[in-house]
């Protein structure tokens, strides 16, 4: 077990820079999740740290120790792949067994650990089956298990939990997390799902572009979200936003349409986006709403309904209760709840917090 | 098929059996001339139905050679013929496999250069090159060898084209688990690649043993001693020019036993060949 720690670290093939100049904090026993829409460097950086790719400048720390220049099987870590990276011609005990065998373990060693890492994971009937002969999820458990057996410092999770259905996924979501609890190790998990993300992190990163937008825990990144991006990213539907230019009366809109919106004075006149999340509008009384929205289509989810609608030409969506079934074209009053607005700054999309 | 009418799957049998059966034939009068005296097959017409002198006629090629014609036993000539197709498919999987391994797995420099040098060579068919090649293996001091027989063939640009094509069908995380495992490049080639490829190396044993097998002019070429002759350079000696008699049924025994080494391959690997061919999931 180890923090591990990335200090300004940065990745370029050739003059296309794909991270640019990562710093993350990692405590010992921390579970992270990176979590980041597809190409945003996010998986080039846990092979960074896993050591299967070069790292173009900056440092890599486990323990005390700058890895940047050691071999994978050096840095004390094990990798989980997104599709496994099972040996096909191996049984599950000699999948798990092939590294400590190449350490040079005693065979009785290993086999403790095989048996311990099958006990955990519930692999005990499996150990000589081949990979083909498993099922999605008991091919991740097999993954997950060659990880156990090898007592790293760190584990890495690439996406694992990608290539299984929406009823698995939820399985081994708890799983990982059960076992996280049992062994406490240092854990980095990369995925594009943010629901994996938010169940699963201790503290997430939200990447894009090669940088970090925002790393914290995931109740702040979803209360407080560092930048517009993060705020549309981590949500689910999307949060809303109106751009727009403050004045003394309320939020100007870019189509023209006015919003009466209490601005914070420190913000007045600047160039804004606003962002309310779909799940902190609710139906009022026209007078009280902030504004009206012509229902365009809604969609039943069961426990509650979304409205997809138009405030002037911007499509909004609000995630109301299932009572609530509003007809195409009809007109719905909206407020926001009490101290559920955002405000960004347009130009850089970082959020404000006038005090 | 899909269909099911009883007059098309007649036709479709008959005219299977017939193939069969136009393939067959020759095989067929080859085998009942190895079993009947020379005087026999000089007359007319053919026989059709096995004579008494099949065991003899084996016991004399195989032991002794052929009267008059110029070639030493058959069971020598064979011995020479094993070697020679066993060094040329052994040796072009061996440098085969290990080419396209350095070339998918590795970077160094003028490595695109090196596969395409390697790929130009399919298009340049042995006889091309058989001149200055006859000279380098003259000039070793190679002529009469098992060595000059056989190493000269083995360069394969097909085999090492194979062998990438199936390397690059296997998923990197596979060598980057291994990488992680601690397995070193050829650790991971000995415990990882080889066994992966083992249906593909089956398929490729079987072609290249039987291209090995029925080399005629390159054996003609550097051997000069009786006892250096595979037996496929054998059969053609066995008939001697000018009036002689030719002895039918030792030169169609030799046939005979020219042809068992290769249907036995065949034969045996026949399952890990269709599978090493046809099988994609790894």
């Amino acid at each position: 077990m180890a923090k591990l720690e990335l200090r300004n670290v940065k990745k370029s093939f050739g003059s296309t820079e794909i991270i640019k100049g990562v710093s993350i904090d990692i405590a010992d026993g921390e579970f992270v999740v990176i979590v980041g829409p597809s190409g945003c460097g996010k998986s080039t950086l846990l092979r960074m740290v896993a050591g299967l790719e070069a790292i173009t400048s900056g440092e890599i720390l486990i323990g005390d120790r700058i890895v940047n220049n050691l071999e994978p099987k050096d840095r004390d870590i094990a990798m989980v792949f997104q599709n496994y990276a099972l040996y096909p011609h191996m049984s599950v005990r000699q999948n798990m067994a092939y590294g400590l065998k190449i350490r040079g373990l005693a065979k009785s060693d290993i086999e403790t650990r095989v048996q311990r890492a099958a006990k955990i994971l519930e692999l005990g009937g499996l150990l000589t089956r081949r990979p083909r002969e498993l099922s999605g999820g008991q091919r991740q458990r097999v993954a997950m298990g060659r990880a156990i057996v090898r007592e790293p410092s760190v584990f890495l999770f690439d996406e694992p939990l990608s290539n299984l259905d929406a009823k698995l996924r939820v399985q081994m979501r708890f799983e990982i997390q059960k076992l996280h609890h049992n062994l406490g190790t240092t854990s980095v998990y990369v995925t594009h799902d943010q629901v994996e993300a938010m169940t699963l992190a201790e503290r997430m990163v939200v990447m894009s572009a090669g940088i970090t937008e925002q790393i914290g825990t995931p109740s702040e990144v979803y209360e407080r979200p560092a930048t517009q991006f993060v705020a549309g990213f981590i949500g689910s539907p999307a949060m809303n936003f109106l751009r727009g230019r403050a004045d003394a009366s309320g939020l100007v809109l870019a189509d023209g349409g006015r919003l009466g919106v209490p601005v914070p004075a420190a913000l007045s006149g600047r160039e804004l986006v606003l962002g309310i999340r779909p799940e902190h509008l609710e139906v009022c009384t026209p007078n009280e709403a902030l504004f009206t929205l012509q229902t365009e289509m809604r969609e039943m989810l069961g426990a509650d309904t979304l409205v997809h609608g138009l405030f002037g030409k911007e499509l909004l969506v609000a995630r109301l209760s299932a009572a609530e079934h509003p007809s195409p074209g009809q007109a719905l009053p909206l407020r926001p709840l009490p101290g559920s607005l955002h405000w960004f700054d347009a130009a850089s999309g970082a959020r404000l917090e006038p005090t | 098929m899909i269909e099911h009418r009883p007059g098309f799957t007649f036709f479709c049998h008959a005219l299977l059996i017939a193939s069969i059966a136009v393939v067959l034939f020759p095989l067929y009068i080859g085998f009942i001339a190895s079993t009947h005296t020379a005087m026999r097959m000089l007359q007319y017409p053919l026989p059709l139905l096995p004579g008494a002198e099949m065991l003899k006629n084996y016991a004399t090629v195989l032991g002794h050679g052929v009267e008059g014609a110029s070639t030493a036993p058959v069971g020598r000539m064979m011995f020479n013929s094993l070697v020679m197709a066993l060094s040329i498919a052994i040796g072009k999987i061996v440098i085969s496999i290990l080419s396209a391994f350095a070339i998918v797995y590795f970077r160094f420099p003028l490595k695109n250069f090196f596969f395409w040098m390697i790929f130009i060579t399919l298009m340049l068919p042995v006889e091309v090159r058989i001149l200055p090649t006859y000279k380098v293996v003259a000039d070793l001091g190679l002529l009469d060898t098992y060595a000059g027989l056989s190493v000269p063939l083995i360069a394969s640009a097909t085999a090492t084209f194979l062998f990438r094509q199936f390397f690059l069908t296997i998923p990197d995380e596979l060598m980057e688990a291994a990488r992680i495992d601690g397995a070193s490049a050829m650790r991971f080639f000995w415990d990882i690649v080889l066994p992966l490829s083992k249906t593909n190396i089956a398929a490729l044993f079987v072609i290249l043993f039987i291209y090995g097998w029925n080399q005629y002019l390159w054996p003609l070429l550097v051997t000069t001693q009786e006892n250096m002759y595979t037996v496929v350079i054998g059969i053609k000696r066995m008939i001697p020019g000018g009036d002689a008699a030719v002895s039918w049924n030792l030169v169609m025994a030799t046939a005979m036993l020219a042809l068992a080494p290769p249907a036995l391959v065949v034969l045996v690997m026949q399952r890990w060949f269709v599978k090493g061919l046809v099988d994609t999931e790894k």
